[in-house]
Parts: structure tokens; sequence; C-alpha cells
């Protein structure tokens, strides 16, 4: 598994981008940036100077500017970000939230509150089902 | 019948609402001027900034503490970290040392000390990652804060949109000057310009 990952943490609450922060260098993916909402996140992504570039983004779905749910959906239609993984985590748990998710292209989708384990399961499991 | 006979019968539909509107907010008006209702609603509407107010207070006191709590985590999982690291390593040092016999029971007992650290260091280093995790608590009541601010302001809104519109002219100033006093940019103030006012009572057939 590599841990070469560079994150990208999106969400409008500073306390939750720390928590999420942790959780992953706890597994041992220390390389993470961070953004507080979508726009800022796409300005990051597409930013043509980065030194790694981000290869793994975990995001909020509720956030002022630009919510997650657009965020992804212009990833999906930029050539260069389209293959991008991108796990939603968030308190939007209605049903219709988590097919839009899905329809736009989100490869995993975790409900808040959640714990470290389930982010390391479904880490693990887009990690190996896009073969990273 | 036809998509434009659809259409019209909307057209229709959506004026006869407007009008019902307007007539049940005329008799709403005639109503609260009956009653002498206006400083009720006036104090209620004065109350808004002030429950605003508290709320975010909330929201700001609990962020403060989750940051606290994220902040003694953050600095306290690395020391955590360095002593499991370095009593694993004195143990192994330890066990590989040729020592007299002499010495061996305080040997065998400072071994079974750095193991317990190790243990005790992962039993706190799990601690710390569950506290971290319960301050996700302030992510969840932040936004049902956030939630209700903005309900309370839209309902603000409105009993301030009826109060102008039921208030006589010297209570309308009255009103004004209350706003204005929550100060400019104050969170959540309520600014209604005369357009604002006019097009609503436009809206509603007066």
């Amino acid at each position: 598994m590599s841990t070469n990952f560079h994150f990208l943490v999106v969400d409008d609450f500073s306390t939750m981008r720390r928590i999420v922060i942790n959780l992953l260098k706890e597994l041992g993916y220390h390389k993470v940036s961070e953004a507080e909402d979508g726009e800022k996140a796409l300005k990051l992504l597409q930013a043509p100077d980065l030194a790694t570039p981000i290869n793994f983004v975990v995001s909020d779905w509720n956030m002022p500017v630009m919510d997650g749910l657009t965020m992804l959906q212009n990833i999906r239609a930029d050539g260069n970000l389209a293959k991008l993984p991108v796990l939603m985590v968030t308190a939007e748990a209605k049903k219709e939230n988590i097919i839009a998710a899905a329809e736009a292209g989100a490869d995993g989708y975790i409900v808040k509150p959640f714990t470290a384990a389930t982010l390391k399961e479904k880490l693990d499991k887009i990690i190996e089902k896009k073969g990273l | 019948m036809s998509e434009q006979a659809n259409l019209d019968a909307g057209v229709d539909g959506k004026e006869a609402v407007y009008s019902r509107l307007g007539s049940i907010v005329r008799s709403l008006h005639d109503a609260l001027r009956e009653l002498g209702a206006e400083q009720v609603l006036a104090e209620a509407a004065s109350e808004f900034p002030s429950a605003r107010e508290r709320l975010l207070h909330i929201g700001r006191l609990t962020e403060k503490a989750a940051n606290t709590v994220l902040n003694r985590v953050e600095e306290s999982t690395p020391i955590q970290e360095r002593l499991s690291a370095e009593a694993r390593q004195l143990h192994s040092e330890w066990h590989d040392a040729d020592v007299p016999d002499a010495l061996r029971p305080l040997t065998d007992k400072t071994g079974q000390f750095l193991s317990g650290v190790q243990e005790g260091c992962g039993v706190t280093r799990a601690g710390l990652s569950d506290m971290m995790m319960a301050q996700d608590f302030q992510d969840l009541t932040g936004q049902l804060i956030k939630k209700v601010v903005v309900v309370l302001e839209r309902t603000e809104n409105d009993l301030i949109k009826l109060l102008l519109d039921a208030a006589p002219e010297g209570v309308v100033s009255e009103v004004k000057k209350e706003e204005v006093m929550a100060g400019p940019g104050a969170v959540g103030g309520v600014a209604l310009d005369q357009g604002d006012v006019d097009d609503l009572l436009a809206d509603l057939g007066f």
C-alpha cells in the first residue's frame, strides 16, 4: 500500500479538517493539504505549480461558496482531474444525497459522525478498487 | 385542454392566491391595529438579534473548547509515541545486554516496567484518538446552530415586514431605529430598504 498519497481535506469547519487530517496521519498518510470550500479546493487541484500534485480528495458536502457535490462534478468534468479519487465525508445522510453523490462519481461516502475504522476501511477499499 | 389553456389557468390560479393572500394580510393588518399587537410584535422582533447572538456565542464557545482539546491531543500524541518507541528500544537493549547474575532481578524488573510503559502508551494513545474523534460534535452542532440562525433571521425579517406593514408612520421609524442600533454589519442585522417595503406591499395588493 502506498503511503505517498497527497491528500486534500475539504471542509468548512476547521475542527473537522483537523480531525480528518489527524486520522489520516494516524493511518500513515502524512502529506495532507486542506481547503475550506469547493472553490478553494478546485483552485488547489488545478494549480500547475504544486510540487506534489494532490491525488486523493476527502470532502464535506455542505459548504459555503461551492458545496462538495458541485466540486465533485467539476472534478469529473475536468480532463486532468477526472480520475481523481474522491471520498465524501458528510452529515448529509438522505437517500437522495447518496444517490446524487454516486451519480456524480464519488468513490466513497462516509456519514458523520464516523470512526477511524470506517475511514480506514473506505480508504483501503478505494485504493484497492482503483489499483493505487 | 391545450397547453396554453393550462398556462392561463396557472396564471389565474396564482393571481387568485395572491389576491386571497392580500386580503388575509389586510385582515391581519386590521386585527393587529384593533388588538394593539404592534408592541408585542416589536418586542418579539427585538429579541431576535439577541437570541441569534447567544446561539452564535454557543457556537464560538464549543469551537474554542474543541480546539483546546485538539491542541492538547496534537501535543500529547507525539510524546506518547516517542515514549513508547524509546521504551521498546531500551527493552531490547537490556534484553541483548550481557548482565551479571547479581543484577538479573533488577534488569528483569526494568524489562517488565518498560513493557508496561509501551502498553500504557498504547492505551493513552488510543484514548487521545477517541478524545479527538469526540470533538466532531462541534461540526454537527455548529451546522445545526448555523441553520437555526438562518431560520431566526428569516422569521425576524418576516416579522419586521409584518410590523412595518401594520404600523402607523411613527412606529415604523421606531422599528427602523432599533435596527440601526444593532450597528451596521451586526451579525444577522436586517436591512429592509424602502424599495423592499414598497415591493412587498405592492405584491400584497396595497
